[in-house]
């Protein structure tokens, strides 16, 4: 794994989180600050503005450890010492889930910063939870880092799935990108309300942090948040868990069980 | 040490239509190994079976008498590999890469170690540049320093000779020798250098079509397959001669500088059908001394009785 992880911080991950502090700073905000509902305004911005950030760069650092490194022959290589196919395929997705992780996770950081030095009228993405009401601050943070995990997580488990079974780098990122932009078309078109969003970059995580607040406000004693029904929107956070899991483990299969390195 | 280094029992793998080794069974059991044969032959295809890379259709393999289908583990620890292209990670040095590679085989003095490997084959001065700067020369180098930092039984090469130039070919056949003779690995290396596998190999085999072909000593290939040609010298020239060319046991034959230079069939007792014809004739056989072909002539020969 330190292997891996050396590896991916070859990769030009400064550059990449500048890309992601510019891409959020750009005026793009969805709600005002003046909405009442805080969660939906802190949730919602962010998402849209990052979703598609988070699927390029799960689809480039899980397409390059796996896809790459198989057509440039690092994997024969890695393969011939004494570890096992399992050893080698679950360093490499611990690795690219904790760089992506600390990539976004500076971006966070970054943001913050600037959102404390600067005039609090720019409208950034983590402006109001920076500024939110003490008590919920904190804990919309929380929900926004789990949501971040479990898309991270999902967008990496089928990443990972698409570099091994095609065996080509660029051919899983284009099938990774068409998947991603459909579905967010066709969630965006037909239905943006959960359930039917179900692993869309943009509703899904939103449904996650309304999910998780709803719970939140729920058992502190907040009062109600009404943010939508709790069973689907429950459905739309474990569908990521799941649907992830299932794809790890067939990504781990094609490794472990049929794939052929020549 | 003895033994098998490796055994395939009616091995066989596709690719889709394409058969890359058929029905194969052979026993490499030589101290330094050689496969040899044209491209798509099936010498790779056969290196990554043994590897456990490439799965076969159906077949058994054993590695140092180990099942690799069951007991890979086992035989990745017992081996060190320079594959064919390998891809090393560019944002290492050379001394960084052998140090993790070190770790992955247990050493406890890593660095120690990939400092000995770096020296050995001849990279002691470039082991802190990065793996990207290295040239093809110094890459091929460095794949088989980590080829043999886990001090294997055995050493698999695949085209180990690529991208060298002479000195650095003479230097990786003297490492093999080296570490053949003095330590006691054995090796199996894919070339198509044939000079390489001549001058190194006690085994050799010819692979073409997913086969083995041929195989054994370089020797016994040779007179097997190279055409048999002897230089006699004998009492009396032009008797012989005459009698050589009636008798019909030579398939050619010359005179060169008071010798006769005659080949003959796989079938004939060269040595005693030359003192029968010279006794014949009350003449006096001198020398007869073989004259060997080359490793070349026995490659082409078994590529074209295919």
């Amino acid at each position: 794994m330190a292997w891996e992880l050396q590896e991916s911080w070859a990769f030009p991950i400064l550059e990449l989180i500048l890309a992601v502090t510019i891409i959020q700073v750009l005026p793009f905000f969805m709600l005002s600050r003046g909405d009442a509902d805080i969660i939906s305004s802190v949730s919602m911005p962010f998402w849209k503005s990052m979703a598609f950030v988070f699927a390029i760069s799960a689809a480039v650092i899980s397409g390059r450890s796996y896809g790459e490194s198989i057509e440039k022959r690092k994997m024969v290589v890695l393969l011939e010492y004494p570890v096992s196919r399992f050893q080698v395929f679950i360093s490499k997705f611990l690795a690219n889930l904790l760089s992506m992780l600390c990539v976004f996770g500076s971006a966070l950081l970054v943001e913050g910063i600037l959102a404390w030095m600067f005039e609090p009228t720019v409208t950034w993405s983590f402006y109001q939870v920076w500024f939110a009401d003490y008590s919920i601050a904190p804990a919309i943070w929380g929900f926004m880092f789990v949501s971040m995990f479990l898309v991270v997580f999902f967008a990496s488990s089928l990443m990972s799935f698409l570099a091994l079974a095609t065996k080509r780098f660029g051919l899983s990122v284009l099938i990774f990108l068409v998947y991603i932009f459909g579905l967010e078309y066709w969630t965006e078109t037909l239905s943006n309300k959960v359930p039917e969003a179900y692993l869309s970059l943009v509703q899904g995580p939103i449904g996650i942090v309304n999910y998780l607040s709803q719970e939140y406000f729920r058992v502190m004693g907040l009062g109600k948040a009404n943010l939508g029904t709790a069973w689907p929107l429950f459905l739309t956070a474990f569908s990521y868990l799941l649907v992830g899991g299932i794809v790890l483990l067939c990504a781990s299969m094609v490794l472990m069980r049929r794939m052929d390195l020549d | 040490m003895n033994g098998r280094v490796v055994e395939f029992e009616g091995v066989t793998k596709r690719f889709g239509r394409v058969v890359a080794l058929d029905d194969l069974s052979v026993v490499i059991d030589g101290k330094v190994n050689g496969l040899i044969g044209p491209n798509g032959a099936g010498k790779t295809t056969f290196l990554n079976v043994v590897l456990g890379l490439t799965r076969p259709n159906c077949g058994r393999v054993n590695v140092l008498g180990l099942d690799v289908s069951r007991e890979l583990s086992k035989v990745k620890q017992r081996i060190g590999v320079l594959p064919e292209d390998p891809g090393f990670p560019g944002s290492f040095s050379g001394e960084q890469f052998l140090v993790r590679v070190a770790r992955l085989r247990g050493f406890l003095n890593p660095h120690d170690r990939a400092s000995e490997v770096l020296g050995v084959v001849g990279l002691g001065e470039a082991g802190d540049k990065s793996i990207r700067t290295y040239s093809s020369g110094m890459y091929q180098r460095l794949g088989l320093a980590q080829a043999i930092l886990g001090e294997p039984e055995l050493i698999i090469l695949d085209e180990p000779a690529a991208n060298l130039d002479p000195m650095g070919r003479m230097d990786v056949l003297r490492i093999i020798d080296s570490y053949s003779k003095n330590r006691g690995i054995r090796f199996l290396l894919s070339t198509h250098i044939l000079y390489d596998v001549e001058q190194v190999c006690d085994w050799v085999g010819v692979m073409h079509s997913g086969k083995v072909q041929a195989f054994g000593s370089v020797n016994e290939l040779v007179s097997k397959y190279s055409q048999r040609t002897f230089s006699i010298a004998v009492s009396d020239l032009k008797a012989f001669s005459v009698a050589l060319s009636e008798s019909g046991l030579a398939e050619s034959w010359d005179v060169k500088n008071d010798r006769i230079l005659a080949s003959f069939g796989g079938e004939v007792d060269v040595y005693g059908e030359l003192v029968n014809l010279a006794g014949k004739i009350g003449a006096k056989i001198i020398e007869v001394r073989p004259l060997w072909g080359s490793l070349d002539e026995v490659f082409r020969r078994v590529l074209n009785s295919d």
